[in-house]
């Protein structure tokens, strides 16, 4: 039965970068089973949210909360429940895929069989057999993002945080992963993604939050977020059309 | 174009200054320490042009050739150059290198290095005034000395990016044995002219033959080339002057090359290296008294800082530099004061610490891959015990044989054991102090892939910092490692048993509180250290 405490929770979640407010008060409380997409512009916030829900950078005001501990107080309670894919960050590049697995998994507190096993499964469930050998250097973008995913899952976390997962993921792949993370929230895990896809929200998640300028616009179920319509569109009604419309009639080619 | 580019730096230090105004200050002091020079430059230029022009000629063809090392040498040895216009970050724009070269040149050209430089090149053509046929004399010297400056400059740049293409290759390793085999090989063989006939013979025989001879090389032609006028030979001026300028071509060409190659290989990758063995696994799996000392956590922190002591360009080229540049302190102090027992018992110790000093900033080459530490909640001392042992793993061993190879220089086998347990203590003393400030003052240094030899533009100020307060640190703890050795050599006796447990004693204590430390400073500032670092 799932819980009444939200699976990752946040309040009142404030951060400046100098005169900038990147994230300007938001709360939200992600429940435990859900597949939770994370939306907005670029430059919302987004990364700048998942960073501070994830021990990555500390909030200038807020707490969070991981399946009801306060993630910041008590990081070696909290963190251990979390998996966690970042956008952006680099990795250790010397070492192959199958190194960066087990050593995320041995960070993990993880016994060496276990972590060999479980590196062993991932690879294979990732498509990354033939990665398992080669320098992370010399990975694609799109592998990068396979062997950070894998190292989000080694240690079987219960809440997944995920910025922009599906990003430079070639289709083959992304239904591999979309297969995996389905079946983890089945079975009583939460995952939460941000994403610009509006397509692949709708099709994974079953709540949303529409963030923009650091504040949340909107939050709900999927359905009560895009109402009749679809979410790309309410994206667009919420955000507002901020480009300035110009015809730029000197790229035209004829 | 070379206005665009000059512009482009020109913002670049702006925005940067704009958002940390202080870093003003260390530019500053650069500025008024280079300035400060100017009066001693003088005067010894007014003092050497009173010599005889032979005199003139060897010194400032010495000179020359030993700025010209130095300009090779400081950019592949002192990582943290300013690379605000290297080449690779105009790879995006498919500029052409032809279109690029003027504005990347007339920009060397405008450093405060170059600038600088330039001024000793021509303060040093100013020493042939008062020379017979002076007009001619002092025109061809200004025309040696800005064509030799110019290949300084050009040589810089060239060896950079000769260097990252190099370490980026499987070959890396190999070429590199061959450099220190080069450097010990002529250090070995001055040492050995040295102790066979005396300095002063040494001096007034190979030295003297040498400086000729690198007179009618490019490397200090244009310095030798007034000589020629003096003693009537212009076609001597004329030829040496014509092989610098040709040099100088020729290097432009070849930083051209290079950076037309960057522009097409923007990142220094894997080589196309597999590995089929798990390292990090197997440091896991490691069974024994030793290794159940070392928690799980670490030695994989251990196994993956030890695989980029072995592979990363950025590793490789601080730890020749590390090596490197004491060795051969070391050797022109061997060179000069000959077997000193003092020299030699001060090599390894000051090997200890160079190299621990320079981990100062250890943590910030993990970058914002750090990440994968932080979110897994791992205890910082474990990070920093970690990084601490993959540095031991090759600094140990390095201390121990040059703590050897001194002792067999100076014929005193018997002060080895306290010699290398003192050099091993100041290692774990400047260890201990580097897990503290790499944690409290961590600056951004190149990212994996880039080029090894760079620093962000912004970071020259916050690398400065950094370095002051682990020299003040370090130099403040060392002297109570070395002063057992120091009474050893004064009084003997006691003291040597002394040093064989102090050392070691005291630098493992202070290596572990620095990581103790240091790691409290990790948890608490983790949420801040990927802003700093990556």
């Amino acid at each position: 039965m799932p819980s009444d405490r939200p699976a990752l929770g946040l309040r009142g979640l404030r951060k400046t970068f100098g005169r900038t407010v990147a994230v300007d008060g938001i709360d939200l409380d992600i429940p435990a089973g859900s597949f939770y997409g994370l939306l907005g512009p670029n430059g919302a916030g987004k990364t700048t949210t998942l960073s501070m829900a994830t021990g990555l950078l500390t909030p200038d005001a807020g707490v969070i909360t991981v399946n009801g501990v306060d993630l910041w107080k008590n990081p070696g309670i909290a963190k251990p429940m979390l998996g966690v894919l970042p956008d952006g960050l680099r990795t250790f590049d010397r070492l192959t895929g199958s190194e960066l697995i087990s050593y995320a998994g041995i960070l993990r507190g993880l016994d060496p069989d276990v972590v060999r096993e479980r590196r062993d499964d991932l690879l294979a469930a990732l498509d990354l057999a033939a990665a398992g050998s080669t320098l992370v250097t010399d990975f694609s973008a799109g592998m990068a993002k396979k062997i950070g995913l894998a190292c989000a899952l080694v240690h079987a976390p219960s809440v997944l945080v995920l910025d922009e997962p599906f990003e430079a993921v070639d289709p083959v792949s992304a239904t591999g992963i979309r297969t995996i993370l389905q079946s983890f929230v089945s079975s009583g895990g939460t995952v939460v993604i941000s994403s610009h896809v509006m397509a692949l929200v709708e099709r994974l998640c079953d709540r949303v939050a529409i963030i923009a300028a650091g504040k949340v616009l909107a939050e709900g179920s999927l359905d009560d977020v895009r109402g009749s319509g679809d979410l790309e569109a309410r994206f667009v009604e919420l955000v507002g059309d901020t480009s300035e419309q110009r015809d730029l009639t000197w790229l035209q080619q004829s | 174009m070379v206005a665009a580019i000059l512009s482009l730096r020109w913002r670049i230090l702006i925005h940067q200054f704009q958002r940390d105004w202080w870093r003003l200050l260390f530019v500053a002091a650069g500025g008024i320490w280079a300035i400060s020079i100017v009066p001693a430059l003088f005067v010894g230029s007014v003092a050497l042009s009173t010599n005889a022009f032979d005199i003139k000629r060897d010194a400032l063809v010495a000179v020359s050739a030993l700025v010209g090392l130095a300009w090779v040498a400081v950019p592949l040895l002192a990582t943290g150059v300013d690379d605000s216009l290297d080449p690779a970050r105009f790879a995006p724009w498919g500029i052409e290198p032809k279109r690029l070269m003027p504005g990347l040149t007339v920009a060397a050209f405008s450093t405060i290095p170059a600038i600088f430089f330039v001024a000793v090149a021509l303060t040093m053509a100013a020493t042939w005034r008062g020379e017979d046929r002076q007009a001619a004399v002092l025109v061809v010297a200004g025309a040696g000395a800005v064509l030799t400056a110019m290949t300084w400059v050009f040589s810089a740049r060239v060896a950079t990016l000769w260097a990252v293409r190099l370490l980026a290759t499987r070959w890396s390793k190999v070429v590199m044995a061959a450099f220190a085999v080069v450097v010990v090989a002529v250090l070995a063989a001055a040492v050995l002219v040295v102790r066979a006939e005396g300095l002063e013979e040494a001096l007034s025989n190979e030295v003297a033959v040498l400086l000729t001879q690198i007179g009618r090389t490019p490397i200090g032609a244009g310095m030798a080339a007034p000589a020629a006028i003096v003693v009537g030979n212009e076609w001597g001026a004329v030829w040496r002057l014509a092989i610098v300028a040709a040099w100088a071509i020729l290097l432009h060409f070849a930083w051209r090359d290079a950076v037309a190659h960057v522009l097409v290989h923007p990142e220094a990758r894997g080589a196309g290296v597999r590995r089929n063995r798990d390292a990090i696994l197997t440091a896991g799996q490691r069974k024994g008294r030793i290794w159940s000392l070392v928690r799980p956590v670490t030695r994989a922190v251990l196994a993956r800082t030890a695989r980029s002591w072995r592979t990363d360009p950025r590793y490789i080229a601080q730890l020749v530099g590390a090596l490197v540049f004491p060795v051969m302190i070391g050797g022109l102090a061997f060179i000069f004061a000959g077997d000193n027992q003092v020299w030699m018992a001060a090599l390894p110790v000051v090997l200890g610490v160079t190299i621990g000093w320079g981990r100062h900033n250890d943590l910030a080459y993990d970058s914002s891959g750090s990440w994968l530490d932080i979110v897994s909640g791992v205890p910082g001392a474990d990070i920093l015990v970690g990084r601490l042992l993959g540095v031991v793993l090759w600094a140990g061993p390095a201390v121990v044989a040059v703590s050897a190879t001194a002792a067999g220089l100076a014929g005193r086998w018997d002060v080895f054991p306290a010699v290398a347990a003192t050099a091993l203590g100041t290692l774990g003393v400047a260890l201990g102090v580097a897990s503290v400030t790499s944690v409290l003052m961590p600056y951004r240094v190149p990212a994996p892939g880039e080029s090894p030899f760079g620093a962000d533009a912004g970071s020259i100020g916050a690398s400065l910092a950094g370095q002051v307060v682990s020299s003040v640190g370090t130099g403040f703890i060392v002297p109570f490692i070395v002063a057992p050795l120091v009474c050893a050599f004064v009084w003997g006796g006691a003291w040597w048993l002394l040093c064989l447990v102090w050392g070691p004693l005291v630098g493992g204590a202070i290596a572990w509180w620095g990581t103790s430390l240091g790691g409290r400073r990790y948890d608490a500032r983790s949420g801040r250290l990927i802003g700093a670092v990556g």
